[in-house]
């Protein structure tokens, strides 16, 4: 059923850029935030991982909170990402893209080489 | 979902719902004894508000399994915040509790030593000495002795903990736990 998701601890080290980049786009509180990153694709990101990686990102200054009155509710708790956040953010960007060419390449010339007779 | 979005108007927040949350935050809580009460506030102001944004809209009960149990939860904030799992004060009080009975078991070595060496001199009435605060009363024949103090290391053991208190109870104190910032 997951076989196009990503595993848990390949999430676990995208979690946080996912959170930097949808920060990026908009202020947003936690649950808006665990319904996006499901609306794109990661519904194996659980809320109960979401939440406490917030809690990371605010105390390493990425990120910082805000109240905001709603109007038909108790008041929010928004998240907007910091100029630390978005360095964060460009610096994981680009180890992401890295990493990302340097498997793709991997992988590519893993099915362009036949096995040979000994490893079979 | 915009930023703007309303709460969303699924099923009402029943007492029981708030009964459940109520509780389920105790012992999220309960499992964070190291947390500072200003990091912990902020915690609990973000969570209680996205709990209850979630029940809107798929009930209680499943917004709260959705997060796993209190215990896990705390564990994953634990990890994500670098707090300890347990108070240092607790572990200063077994390191204490560890001395005190090193030192009572040296001083009973010694005052086994001493009623020995009483009782082989030929000695009449019992020998009372200090041995690192802690008063022995050595009588021969018999081979007993008895502590006639505990004070000193009892006060020690008062001040560390009143210490470890104090630092727990203070931010500034500990370097590694400062209250999370947001």
């Amino acid at each position: 059923m997951f076989e196009d998701q990503p595993d848990s601890q390949l999430l676990k080290g995208t979690l946080p850029l996912a959170i930097l980049a949808l920060l990026k786009a908009g202020d947003s509180y936690g649950y808006k935030m665990v319904d996006d990153l499901h609306g794109v694709g990661l519904v194996q990101a659980s809320s109960g991982s979401i939440y406490p990686l917030i809690a990371r990102l605010a105390r390493e200054g990425a990120i910082e909170s805000y109240l905001k009155p709603s109007p038909s509710g108790p008041a929010r708790k928004y998240y907007r990402i910091t100029p630390q956040g978005l360095e964060q953010l460009e610096v994981s960007q680009t180890r992401w893209n890295t990493l990302c060419a340097v498997v793709a390449r991997l992988l590519d010339h893993s099915e362009s080489t036949p096995r040979s007779k000994e490893a079979k | 979902m915009n930023s703007e979005t309303p709460h969303p108007k699924g099923p009402s927040v029943t007492a029981l719902d708030k009964l459940r949350l109520s509780h389920y935050m105790g012992r999220l809580r309960d499992s964070l004894p190291t947390i500072s009460g200003k990091a912990w506030k902020e915690i609990k102001q973000g969570l209680v508000s996205d709990i209850n944004e979630a029940a809107a809209e798929i009930g209680m009960k499943r917004a709260l399994e959705e997060l796993g149990s209190p215990a896990e939860l705390a564990g994953r904030y634990r990890e994500a915040l670098g707090l300890w799992a347990h108070p240092l004060y607790l572990r200063g009080v077994a390191v204490t509790g560890c001395l005190l009975a090193f030192v009572t078991g040296i001083a009973a070595s010694f005052g086994w030593g001493m009623a020995t060496a009483l009782e082989q001199a030929g000695a009449a009435g019992p020998a009372e000495a200090d041995f690192l605060g802690l008063g022995l009363t050595a009588v021969p024949g018999t081979l007993t002795f008895t502590f006639r103090s505990f004070v000193v290391p009892l006060l020690l053991l008062v001040v560390f903990v009143a210490a470890s208190r104090l630092w727990r109870l203070i931010p500034a104190l500990r370097p590694n736990q400062v209250p999370a910032r947001a």
